[in-house]
């Protein structure tokens, strides 16, 4: 699945120009694995992460929970055995994405997100956290909410930069992620790491709540176009584009 | 979770299709599937596809200290992870049998045939020298790992490029690619492994097999051969050990596959190079933008009539591939909207033209498929391939089969039937060489 690059329209915010509010290209492909319930390959500039998701599956007697599914995730990076760095990575995930799930509604099973590391070239966590989300869209396990995770730096100019690439983030001072929900916009998850000012954290916030609505307009339109599709494949072709018309003509509301 | 078994049924279907010449997916018996590499932006990380079996090689460096017996070598390590993405069953961090079988294949491939120059990863003797790591993620298990991972490893290997160092005072200072410009590997020959599967009591080998196949079929055979046609790794596992005619068979054929995938693997480097050279963007990312990763999903068809091919018409691929709309759908999304060819425009006594609902894809009959899906790969002639190398060859299967046996007899007494066996075996090839 190929995507346009998408670029915020509207600018909800007067203090922003809009350049400020630019992430750099999304895309994704949905479900190039086989074997798992759900996968997709989700890239955001030169970062790229393969995520998949299996469950609800049968739980490990350790893990076994009465009340809720137990969810667990594991990251793998291209190269080594995994670090201490990847673990917190991988609590961060499992944290944020448990948070989305409504894990109530299948007790005693394991829901489990795996994610593949591709390539790195800033923002891994956030970009793996879009991944996971959309793979647990397409896998189908019931969630409150969908989630869209946004880099942000303080750079070497004491400045707040959204969603850099890793030429921007040489000597950056601080880094954060904001994970927000898509009902209310309101924190799922935040996680910072170096110097920063309470200013500028507040500008990052707003500059990321922000930017989350092109993370969702695009969870939208992909999914959307994911199951239009699956639903016509049994269908002559000449219904099959029309459908795809309807699809494309739909206006983006922000 | 547990693997899923394969019911009575499914396995006597499979083993009776094979004996018909037929496979699931279409395939002829010594046919493999299509194999695809998309590299990464980092040096040294290729993306391998084989049909839809998935892995993911990383090539990584450090400098550490040399073993005390070889003082001016650098060392490889080849690790082999297979995780609950590649297939439910899997558990990361455990070593199954399965891992550490490919592992050792992987090790006698690579390692032991002395592929890589290591000398020339010496920095200082018996102080440092470059530790080489090959990673393999698997992905995606849907048959035939051992290949996978090793046209991974290949192709890892040969786009690597280490940092350059160099000794001031005594102290190592390793500059960044900004500063020197890093060193590509060395390597002497190129190895790569071809697998079949044997059925029918060692009468019938299938090339290349799915996992379905891989799990009914009695043994399993592994060649491990460079593009000189020479044998660098044999690996016969299973039940039934088999005549040497299949064997010799099978392994002409391996050698033609390796010298194949190895041509293909150094065109995509060359094209890789180019590119890098334009600075065009290259890495995944590129890869996902042109839609290069779901066009090697082949349209997810996991059945195939007999007598006909499927044919993607070129031009028309690449004009969708460039296209980055939104409406550009994933093919594998159609599961059975693909399958089903929509309508029969002709029908012959034996073919018939069939249009399929996807304008880039074209039903054609197989005409010269028909003869060979009937004819059986023993009745098959091997005597295509000049009889010095032919014979070269095998004189390395029988070495490598009376090795093999030479191990086996130094095994405990319980085992002694085997080993006659075995023995028996490879005398027997030796007659029929001589």
């Amino acid at each position: 699945m190929v995507t346009q690059t998408e670029n915020v329209s509207i600018d909800p915010r007067g203090d922003f120009s809009s350049e400020d509010l630019k992430l750099r290209p999304i895309n994704c492909e949905l479900n190039p694995l086989t074997r798992s319930d759900a996968s997709a390959l989700f890239t955001q500039g030169d970062t790229c992460v393969l995520t998949s998701m299996l469950g609800p599956v049968e739980v490990k007697s350790q893990n076994l929970n009465i009340e809720k599914a137990h969810v667990e995730c594991i990251y793998r990076p291209k190269a080594g055995i995994p670090t201490i760095e990847d673990k917190l990575r991988e609590n961060v995930i499992r944290d944020t994405c448990e948070s989305a799930l409504l894990t109530v509604l299948h007790p005693r099973t394991t829901i489990s997100i795996q994610i593949q590391e591709l390539d790195n070239r800033c923002g891994i966590e956030a970009c793996a956290i879009n991944g996971a989300c959309l793979a647990l869209l397409i896998g189908g396990v019931p969630m409150k909410f969908t989630i869209a995770a946004v880099h942000c730096i303080v750079d070497k100019d004491d400045k707040v930069v959204l969603d850099p690439d890793h030429c921007k983030a040489i000597g950056k001072r601080a880094s954060f992620i904001f994970v927000f929900d898509s009902l209310e916009k309101n924190l799922v998850t935040v996680h910072t790491s170096g110097r920063f000012r309470m200013a500028q954290f507040n500008d990052a916030e707003c500059m990321s709540r922000a930017a989350s609505q092109i993370i969702f307009n695009f969870y939208r339109r992909i999914i959307s176009n994911f199951h239009n599709k699956s639903l016509l494949t049994a269908d002559t072709k000449v219904r099959n584009t029309e459908a795809e018309t309807v699809v494309k003509s739909e206006p983006m509301d922000v | 979770m547990k693997e899923t078994p394969i019911s009575t049924i499914e396995r006597n279907f499979v083993t009776q299709a094979v004996k018909h010449n037929l496979r699931l997916d279409g395939r002829k018996n010594d046919e493999f599937r299509k194999i695809t590499i998309n590299f990464g932006a980092d040096w040294g990380s290729a993306l391998v596809a084989l049909g839809e079996t998935k892995v993911l090689a990383q090539v990584s460096c450090e400098l550490g200290v040399p073993k005390a017996t070889r003082p001016n070598e650098g060392i490889i390590h080849i690790n082999v992870e297979l995780g609950q993405m590649a297939a439910p069953h899997f558990e990361s961090g455990r070593n199954s049998e399965l891992n550490v079988q490919i592992c050792r294949t992987l090790e006698r491939t690579f390692k032991d045939s002395r592929c890589v120059d290591l000398e020339s990863l010496c920095v200082t003797t018996e102080e440092r020298v470059w530790m080489l790591r090959i990673d393999l993620n698997v992905l995606n298990h849907e048959g035939n790992l051992i290949d996978c991972c090793s046209v991974a490893a290949l192709s890892a290997l040969l786009h690597f490029k280490r940092p350059d160092v160099s000794i001031i005072d005594n102290d190592v200072h390793i500059h960044s690619p900004a500063e020197k410009e890093p060193i590509p590997m060395v390597l002497h020959h190129y190895p790569v492994c071809a697998s079949y599967c044997l059925f029918d009591d060692g009468r019938l080998a299938i090339a290349d097999p799915s996992v379905l196949e891989e799990r009914v079929a009695d043994s399993a055979l592994v060649f491990g051969l460079n593009s000189f046609r020479e044998l660098c790794c044999l690996n016969l596992g299973g039940t039934t050990l088999t005549s040497s005619n299949l064997l010799l068979q099978c392994a002409t054929r391996a050698a033609r596959r390796a010298k194949f995938v190895v041509d293909y693997v150094k065109e995509v480097l060359e094209l890789d190079k180019l590119a890098r050279e334009e600075d065009r963007n290259s890495g995944f990312t590129e890869c996902v933008r042109l839609n290069k990763i779901t066009a090697l999903a082949e349209n997810r068809l996991s059945l195939r009539l007999r007598n006909f091919k499927l044919q993607g018409t070129d031009d028309l691929k690449d004009e969708t591939a460039m296209e980055t709309s939104g409406d550009e759908e994933v093919e594998s999304e159609e599961e059975d909207g693909t399958e089903k060819p929509q309508k029969i425009v002709s029908i012959d006594s034996k073919s018939a033209i069939l249009e399929s609902n996807q304008s880039n894809i074209k039903w054609v009959p197989d005409d010269d498929g028909v003869e060979s899906n009937i004819e059986s790969i023993c009745s098959e002639n091997v005597t295509e391939e000049g009889d010095e190398s032919e014979r070269s060859l095998s004189q390395q299967i029988e070495k490598q089969m009376q090795k093999h046996s030479k191990k086996e007899s130094k095994r405990a007494l319980s085992k002694k039937h085997l080993h006659d066996d075995a023995g028996s075996d490879s005398e027997e090839e030796a007659k029929v060489i001589l």
